[in-house]
């Protein structure tokens, strides 16, 4: 059975930003529905800081502890019904764009939740708080067993309590979690054989300058971060490093044995059993690409986010996006963003079919929480602009060849998109259509970055112009099994509802 | 297989489950892909496409490399699983083959 239901408000991601949201909007009486793909409430950031057990050693400090529990204590207070291991399927704009408009989503709950059972929800409003995700680095071998993301670290120390253990852990990339990273495993006792500095030697004339001043900028508007940054990278200084490293391989027959790679014009090889990479983290866009919401290239931050208003809000839409999901700048800033967007969205609702006097309740919490928000972002922002500065996204090519793998699902190769950019294919999505290239399972989660920034250099066009991977529904890969196992026939749409573009149901679109 | 990773705490294994037909005690705050990579296996079944295997990148819901069969749903993300009691895992390189089963 399909079950249906009706809230004020969807909430999608339980991180800083999805917890703040939801922790407003049901203190100011909203009903709301709480969907997380993950079994407990924290995001990526405070994963695990819940479920782990209390004789585990400590991962992160005390208060960044204790401002976890808070946001979960503070939502489970609410009594908001929430959907842990939940994955959205689809996601539609129904009835008329505008205030008046209205959500649709339609999730699988999790198995220990009664089993995998289809469920729509139909809300007045959307908060969307997906969070972050690695930009992709590409080099050969990367898709062997053995090669993770930095953040496959993280996830796995925070959520089952494992750390690699050496001999051949090599770090490689760049930026704060990677250092972050490499002292939690120092303290944990793992060696890490060598960090690799993928990125390419910037002694550009005048850059100097400009990280100098950035430096400056950011030393007076917030000195406690810049402190932590410098005894991590003061204690990474222990590791083996080689800088501005180029032809990055990873090799082995069914899995990751050793690596290789040139580093000051000395080719150098490693044995490895585990390689993990990192350059930065982008926002994860594929709920607002859904829902085809406008998008806009940064290009510091090398990557697409959705265009909102400074509470978050996406034009006159009754969405709101929070967090890092709208723009990386950070746990600490996404429960602010968190919070502005919840309050804002009261606002909005309250404003629509009831009286003003309830409307203006919000309004002196919700300007006050404008002020503290911007004044947070002039704090942090210069410290966020100088790390920009200091990690740039490498170049999308620098360490790949024609044979590594760019779409992991679909193994489709730079030297294949290469070839259909060649053949014509003058955008993301042509050369999707003539390669595969983000239609396997991931759907373009992992390699809609890459395509886009190789589509761009390679024709020489802004990377708006080269245009993003159109996602569509079903969100996961998903049986046709929950589809029928629904109480509407196949084929038969939701009342009123069906995306702007095609008008089509979700059911038979899911199935085709 | 030599397992890469290790335990941090020794917390008792007190969940029961079974991976390939065998039984094994899981720790009540892993996933069915910590668990995995824990019991020393660095991927989860073949690849879709090809003879590599489908080996997990990101262990945080997004590059689906991690996908195996739990419970008899095939394609289901083992790193945001929580074990549970009772729980059947199936990696693909221990299940039969659609074709073998038809």
């Amino acid at each position: 059975m399909t079950r249906r239901e009706v809230r004020d408000a969807v909430v999608v991601g339980a991180g800083p930003a999805g917890l703040a949201a939801t922790a407003v909007l049901a203190a100011q009486g909203l009903s709301v529905r709480l969907i997380d793909e993950q079994s407990a409430v924290g995001g990526q950031v405070w994963r695990g800081v819940i479920t782990r057990p209390a004789d585990a050693p400590p991962l992160s400090g005390a208060a960044e502890a204790r401002r976890a529990h808070a946001a979960a204590a503070a939502s489970r207070r609410a009594g908001v019904d929430h959907a842990a291991g939940a994955s959205v399927i689809d996601a539609r704009r129904s009835g008329i764009d505008g205030p008046d408009g209205a959500i649709e989503m339609t999730w699988l709950a999790a198995r220990d939740a009664g089993g995998r059972v289809m469920h729509d929800t139909r809300a007045r409003a959307l908060v969307i708080a997906t969070g972050a995700m690695e930009r992709p680095v590409l080099f050969p071998g990367a898709t062997l067993p053995g090669v993770m993301g930095v953040g496959a670290v993280q996830s796995a120390m925070k959520r089952g309590g494992l750390v690699p253990d050496g001999p051949g852990v090599v770090l490689a990339g760049h930026g704060p979690l990677l250092q972050l990273t490499l002292s939690q495993l120092r303290r944990l006792g793992t060696a890490v054989e060598a960090v690799l500095d993928l990125a390419p030697d910037v002694s550009v004339p005048g850059e100097r300058a400009a990280l100098a001043s950035d430096l400056a900028r950011a030393l007076r508007a917030d000195p406690a971060l810049l402190a932590r940054g410098a005894t991590l990278l003061a204690a990474g200084r222990r590791t083996r490093r080689y800088r501005c490293v180029h032809e990055l391989r990873a090799h082995g027959e069914r899995a990751i044995e050793r690596i290789s790679f040139v580093a000051t014009g000395v080719r150098r090889e490693l044995p490895c059993r585990l390689l993990a990479v990192h350059d930065g983290v982008v926002p994860n866009v594929q709920i607002t690409r859904l829902l085809r919401l406008e998008h806009r290239w940064q290009d510091g931050q090398q990557a697409f986010v959705p265009v909102t208003d400074a509470a978050g809000r996406v034009s006159e839409l009754p969405i709101w996006v929070a967090g890092d999901g709208g723009g990386i700048a950070g746990a600490p800033l996404a429960t602010l963003r968190g919070r502005l967007a919840g309050l804002d969205l009261v606002r909005a609702l309250r404003g629509v079919g009831a009286s003003t006097a309830s409307a203006s309740d919000t309004v002196p919490e919700l300007d006050a929480c404008e002020r503290r928000l911007h004044r947070a972002i002039d704090r942090r922002l210069p410290a966020r602009r100088f790390v920009d500065r200091v990690y740039p996204a490498l170049p999308i090519d620098r360490h790949a060849t024609p044979d590594t793998i760019v779409c992991r699902c679909e193994a489709v190769t730079l030297g294949a998109i290469d070839a259909a950019i060649a053949a014509g294919a003058l955008g993301a999505n042509r050369v999707k259509t003539f390669t595969r290239c983000g239609m396997g399972a991931c759907q373009g989660r992992l390699c809609a970055n890459a395509l886009t920034r190789i589509v761009a250099d390679r024709l020489g066009v802004a990377p708006d112009a080269a245009g993003a991977l159109r996602v569509r529904p079903p969100l996961v890969p998903t049986l046709i099994g929950d589809y029928l196992a629904g109480d509407r026939a196949v084929g038969e749409p939701l009342a009123g509802s069906g995306h702007a573009d095609t008008g089509t149901s979700p059911v038979a679109r899911g199935v085709a | 297989m030599s397992g890469v990773w290790r335990r941090l705490d020794g917390a008792a294994a007190s969940v029961d489950v079974t991976v390939d037909g065998r039984a094994v005690k899981a720790f009540a705050d892993e996933t069915v892909a910590t668990l995995l990579l824990r019991l020393g296996l660095d991927h989860f079944g073949p690849h879709p496409k090809g003879d590599a295997a489908l080996a997990p990148y990101c262990l945080m819901g997004t590059c689906f490399g991690c996908l195996c069969t739990i419970d008899d749903r095939p394609g289901s993300q083992a790193c945001l699983e929580p074990v549970i009691d009772g729980l059947e895992i199936v990696t693909g390189d221990g299940a039969p083959s659609a074709e073998a089963s038809a």
